[in-house]
């Protein structure tokens, strides 16, 4: 790397995230937040996801493990923290902004394997250390004034080495002016002693200093604000300016964390530390954003069916929609998660019985399915507003058929291969906007990367409730799904009420389906979720949340 | 046969070290050339000074600001990137400040320089970098 970049000047400037101590501390609310900070202050910012383990992307992963799967526009299978990226900012994520521990040692041995390397020995450094840091200077551009990356895991972690260890020489490439380590670390307060224990913390710095990295600052989350003694010890323990340890305390609304940051004077001191000079930061959205949801005028329940219910991370972006969903009603929205697999016919009226809404999101796997169905058809006959997301758009299609169509044993040829019925099956061709190609699939193919995945348009029918809500012809929506509407049953459902709300431009791909006579019934083949901002709620979920609340009243 | 006095010896090694000295000075002055000057005015529209900008052997960039007297406070050199984004060269407490940008610095990144009191926060002067003008 050139040694030119390490002149001062308004080049792109790289923060870097650490987490230290414990997991899920907030390393990615904490990087969106900073974002958001950023940005009312007028900089340009961009992000990146570095996750320490070796799959290459987390498509395949069980959202038990994992939680949700982002998708971006381009087709992106990448992790959850890029959603809250998207949420708190106006940078648009893709395939460039994560990567993983697999994908970079995937790039090294192709390359190895091509012949790259010339005859030499790869090893970690310098091989995949250069391979990280192409990785993360490829956002430097002028259209981004900083690039903020986070590093997955947690300080300590064997797997995580090579990205800090590429990190810390990224100081020497760039220059000190051009490159900031913020860490994030944890202070707990003892009830028994009553008081703010800084240990931990003095561990996790010594930890990163050992690799190398001194942090600039510290992001200490805590149940408290730190007294200005407490914050005295960890600067004096951790080589940290004073005004460099920043409580990161816990709140009830994540959208309250950018003011919190900015209460505590962080904003400032990055600018400080990376030497860039802007206005005062414009947070009058935020503040009234925070306003709207601690005071909401009503309130409203919606059951979530589904079976990754026990980890609410595996609905982050789900759970966001409908929170945004609220926001455009000016209603607090409870979230009700209901296992799938404890419905049966019996139970059902009695488990929803609270919920003003129902909602089935996307999925994999048989296992739910019956309960899902089961959700469904209660939604159905009691006009109860419901929502159904990819597989709960597949599932009320197959609900519909069996029980309104009368076509016995109708399903999805991703449950039942042998189904008299196949409603839903195995979308063996379609055409990719972004490639200008056909793809082609079929049961052999791999799993990982295969799906119809970004962003497509879909066309609305006008007179339903999706061209309502959207108030648009054509939108562009998310999708992740392997299996589709089959057409061939498109003119028996239809004839018994199911209606045609959306389709892809040739007509081919059923995207949105709806229910004649129900006040409001919207299944979607796509995940409209991850496209629901807080300060742009999604259209579907403001009219979603619109029709439990007149649910509600009536 | 008269021999040559030994002192000529240490003239010549003097004049041969001069030389080389000499030599490695003038290449490393390098060849300054003039990219763009502006007018640095005082918050009243006054002229304070000049903002030069300088290309040093076609390579670095250099900026020079020489104020006509000696401001109040010591003030900070930010140059703007774009409205309200800038970054700081560096201080200035006389009257000329000199400061290498690097050789990958062009005019097109900067549309103003702003001279900022250390302590006071106050605007002191400011050079708008008019495009027309850009070299």
């Amino acid at each position: 790397m050139s040694r030119r970049r390490k002149k001062h000047g308004f080049h792109t400037k790289f923060i870097f995230i650490t987490g230290g101590v414990l997991s899920s501390l907030g390393k990615g609310l904490a990087s969106a937040s900073i974002g958001a900070l950023l940005e009312a202050r007028g900089l340009r910012v961009t992000f990146q996801k570095l996750d320490p383990y070796i799959n290459v992307d987390p498509g395949t992963m069980n959202p038990f493990q994992h939680g949700e799967v982002y998708v971006t526009d381009d087709g992106a299978e990448t992790d959850l923290d890029l959603g809250h990226y998207e949420r708190f900012t106006s940078a648009r994520m893709g395939r460039r902004n994560n990567y993983t521990s697999g994908s970079i040692y995937y790039s090294v041995i192709t390359k190895e394997r091509r012949g790259d390397y010339l005859g030499g020995t790869v090893q970690i450094i310098p091989h995949v250390t250069d391979e990280i840091k192409a990785a993360i200077v490829q956002l430097a551009g002028s259209d981004v004034d900083v690039a903020i990356i986070e590093i997955g895991g947690t300080v300590g972690d064997i797997e995580s080495l090579p990205f800090l260890e590429a990190i810390r020489q990224l100081r020497y490439d760039l220059g000190r002016e051009n490159t900031l380590y913020i860490h994030l670390t944890f202070v707990p307060y003892i009830k028994a002693a009553g008081e703010l224990k800084t240990k931990p913390t003095q561990h996790s710095v010594k930890e990163l200093r050992a690799i190398g990295i001194q942090p600039d600052i510290l992001l200490c989350r805590t149940e408290r604000f730190l007294p200005p003694e407490v914050k005295k010890k960890i600067a004096l323990f951790c080589n940290v300016e004073e005004d460099a340890v920043i409580t990161a305390k816990d709140v009830d609304c994540i959208y309250e964390i950018p003011l919190i940051f900015h209460q505590e004077g962080l904003d400032e001191k990055v600018l400080e530390f990376l030497n860039i000079w802007t206005r005062e930061p414009d947070l009058k959205s935020w503040e009234e954003l925070v306003k709207k949801y601690k005071n909401p005028q009503d309130e409203v329940t919606i059951a979530v069916v589904g079976k990754y219910v026990d980890l609410k991370d595996s609905y982050k972006s789900l759970h966001e929609a409908l929170v945004h969903g609220g926001l455009a009603n000016e209603s607090k929205v409870n979230i009700l998660y209901v296992s799938a697999d404890e419905l049966t016919p019996d139970n059902v009226a009695e488990k929803l019985a609270e919920a003003h809404g129902v909602l089935v999101p996307g999925g994999f796997g048989y296992r739910g399915a019956e309960g899902k169905m089961e959700a469904i058809r209660y939604a159905r006959e009691n006009g109860v507003p419901f929502f159904g997301i990819c597989l709960g758009m597949q599932l009320a299609v197959v609900e519909f058929a069996r029980n309104v169509a009368g076509l016995s044993g109708a399903n999805s040829t991703e449950f039942d291969p042998d189904t008299p019925h196949p409603v839903i099956y195995l979308m063996r061709e379609w055409f990719n906007y972004r490639t200008q190609r056909v793809e082609i699939r079929d049961e052999k193919c791999d799993k990982g990367g295969t799906m119809r995945l970004g962003a497509y348009p879909c066309r609305l029918v006008p007179g339903t409730i999706s061209h309502r809500a959207y108030n648009q012809e054509e939108v562009f929506e998310r999708h992740r799904h392997r299996y589709e509407f089959n057409n061939q049953y498109r003119e028996i459902l239809t004839d018994k009420g199911l209606k045609i709300a959306g389709l892809s431009p040739d007509g081919e791909l059923v995207e949105i389906v709806e229910l004649e006579d129900h006040p409001w019934f919207v299944g979607c083949q796509f995940h409209p979720e991850f496209r629901s901002r807080p300060m742009e709620p999604h259209p579907l979920f403001a009219s979603f949340i619109a029709a439990a609340l007149e649910r509600k009243r009536t | 046969m008269k021999r040559r006095n030994p002192l000529w010896n240490l003239v010549f090694i003097v004049i041969l070290i001069m030389a080389f000295l000499w030599a490695r000075y003038s290449k490393e002055r390098g060849h300054r050339v003039l990219l763009a000057e502006f007018t640095m005015t005082s918050p009243s529209k006054q002229s304070i000074g000049r903002v030069s900008f300088f290309s040093k052997d076609h390579q670095d960039k250099i900026i020079q600001i020489q104020l006509s007297e000696r401001l109040k406070e010591e003030v900070y050199v930010i140059l703007y990137y774009r409205e309200g984004i800038g970054w700081m060269a560096g201080k200035l407490s006389g009257t000329v400040f000199v400061r290498s940008l690097g050789p990958s610095f062009t005019l097109e990144k900067v549309s103003s320089v702003i001279l900022r009191g250390v302590k006071s926060g106050l605007v002191y002067g400011e050079a708008v970098i008019n495009s027309s003008q850009k070299g």
